[in-house]
């Protein structure tokens, strides 16, 4: 067992970094930089608002996973994560504009700038679950 | 041959960290390439989509908005200030006082609260089915009929489709139509007739939200009038003309407009330009350093390729196929990138750089990303050229005695 945690202790590390600042990324730069619409006149907010604070949850709980990965540092701990992760990715791809729906105008905030910035984050984070995933599983079978 | 690909495989993942490092510049080589042109290419489209769809030789706006407001502003987002001139004021212009008028149309805008969802307020524009020779030639190429009573016609980044229902102060409208992209302010408009207008004034007074229109309303106000000059007249002469007897409004020539605002789209277009050619000189310089590097590490290696019997041809290909597996292997995910992130911005662009955006046909957009594959493939692949052609020159014998 001591053998196996060594071997992967390495990329584990690499990977949680990785994982630790896609998530990061993705919940920083949808609360302050890639946000959804802001409050309305009446002072209440829209539904993209809410698919934010969705799309900021995940992201935290990315960061958790990635935390996870780095210091647990198992090979079964980096298929768990890699599987949560790639289910958190294809949520954040899908939660704005096809779970919530966003609003009218292609040139307002959630549209203009969350929705692309959750599909480019979606699609790597997705990318790197994946990166994950494979070697790991195939370290298992070796 | 086989020989040599598999060679080529196994030596790039050998050294899996100068593999991704050159694959990552490969990336870069792409990613500038496509999405500067991307960019570029994306501006120009929506400069000429602007001057194809503004359709008038002069604009007649109520004389506060060359107060009140920047006239480049008045193009690229539409009359975004709510202004209006009473009618009585335009009659010069409809009344023969003023020679070399061709056609003429009024246009009144008028600016809703939310619809449906958050806070941004949706600009429609009423205008005349009858006199209109601007609007309706865009919405007859995806709407042939007239729009009837509460039918409107929405701009292309509107979220609503052909059947939907807005309401607009309490009064249900029904999309007839959406339009083509335009890269433009029309693509937020909503367009209509007078008579809906009038009858969302009347539920927004009821309502005691009439504070965007000021009291006005089609029948009495315009935003803007539309000319085009008749022919034997010059649009200068026309324009001076107005200016100078007609009171509280005040005569644009469009075109002047579009030259400032391709002036600012030259000189942005420049700046990417720039930037793609210095991301390039310095990602090539990079790539034939470590290539040079590379092939320096490995100078024994293929010294003994060559003793076993490998040609200087042989050698030679075997270095520019790796630079090749290399670089197309950046190229492909870095053209992608540019391609996915630039739509994907494409409205946070247009809007950051404030000039009309709009984005090449799905055919135009197919040749970039192919061209943007081929040309950072084929320039990777000559920054190896110089180490491959050093390393074919070797002398074998002198290489492996180096050491002893």
């Amino acid at each position: 067992m001591a053998q196996s945690t060594k071997e992967t202790a390495t990329p584990n590390i690499i990977y949680g970094i990785v994982l630790l600042l896609s998530g990061i990324c993705l919940a920083a730069g949808t609360q302050f930089v890639f946000h959804a619409c802001g409050m309305h006149e009446d002072g209440s907010y829209g539904r993209c608002h809410y698919a934010q604070l969705v799309i900021v949850c995940i992201g935290l709980l990315m960061t958790a996973g990635a935390l996870c990965t780095i210091f647990l540092r198992t090979r079964e701990v980096m298929l768990a994560v890699s599987v949560i992760t790639a289910c958190e990715a294809v949520f954040t791809l899908l939660i704005p504009g096809t779970v919530i729906p966003l609003c009218m105008m292609a040139t307002m905030s959630c549209l203009a700038k969350m929705k692309p910035f959750t599909t480019v984050m979606g699609i790597v984070i997705l990318l790197v679950s994946i990166a994950g995933f494979i070697p790991a599983l195939s370290r298992k079978e070796n | 041959m086989p020989a040599i690909e598999s060679f080529t495989l196994k030596q790039l993942s050998r050294r899996p960290a100068r593999t991704t490092a050159l694959i990552l510049l490969a990336m870069l080589l792409s990613l500038s390439i496509m999405g500067g042109t991307l960019i570029v290419s994306g501006l120009k489209s929506g400069l000429d989509s602007l001057e194809t769809r503004l359709g008038a030789d002069i604009m007649v706006v109520p004389y506060e908005v060359r107060t009140k407001t920047n006239l480049n502003n008045l193009i690229l987002q539409g009359n975004n200030g709510y202004y209006y001139v009473d009618r009585q004021y335009l009659n010069k212009l409809y009344d023969g006082s003023i020679a070399g008028i061709g056609q003429i149309s009024e246009q009144y805008y008028f600016a809703t609260a939310s619809s449906g969802c958050c806070s941004a307020a949706l600009q429609l524009i009423a205008f005349d089915p009858e006199t209109d020779f601007t609007i309706k030639p865009w919405i007859n190429v995806s709407y042939k009929k007239e729009l009837q009573d509460c039918e409107i016609v929405v701009g292309n980044d509107i979220n609503a489709f052909p059947g939907d229902t807005l309401v607009f102060y309490g009064v249900e409208c029904t999309v007839a139509a959406r339009m083509d992209k335009t890269g433009t302010y029309l693509d937020t408009s909503v367009y209509t007739s007078h008579a809906t207008i009038e009858k969302l004034i009347e539920n927004a007074q009821s309502k005691q939200l009439a504070a965007y229109t000021g009291n006005t309303s089609p029948s009495t106000h315009a935003s803007c009038v539309l000319i085009n000059v008749a022919e034997g007249y010059t649009v200068e002469e026309v324009l001076n003309d107005i200016n100078i007897h007609v009171k509280k409004v005040v005569a644009i020539q469009s075109k002047s407009l579009i030259s400032n605002v391709a002036e600012g789209l030259s000189n942005v277009s420049g700046i990417i330009s720039a930037l793609v050619v210095v991301v390039w000189i310095l990602s090539l310089i990079i790539m034939v350093i470590s290539f040079t590097m590379m092939i320096n590490e490995r100078k024994k290696e293929f010294a003994v390729i060559r003793v076993i019997g490998a040609s200087e041809k042989m050698l030679t290909r075997m270095v520019m196929k790796e630079a090749f597996t290399v670089s197309a292997a950046g190229s492909l995910p870095g053209a992608a990138l540019g391609l996915l992130v630039v739509s994907l911005f494409s409205g946070m662009i247009e809007d950051s750089l404030n000039l009309p955006f709009l984005l090449p046909s799905v055919p135009g957009l197919a040749i970039l990303f192919v061209a943007a594959i081929i040309a950072s493939t084929i320039a990777g692949s000559l920054a190896a050229s110089y180490a491959a052609l050093r390393i074919s020159r070797i002398d074998p014998a002198l290489i492996l005695r180096e050491d002893n």
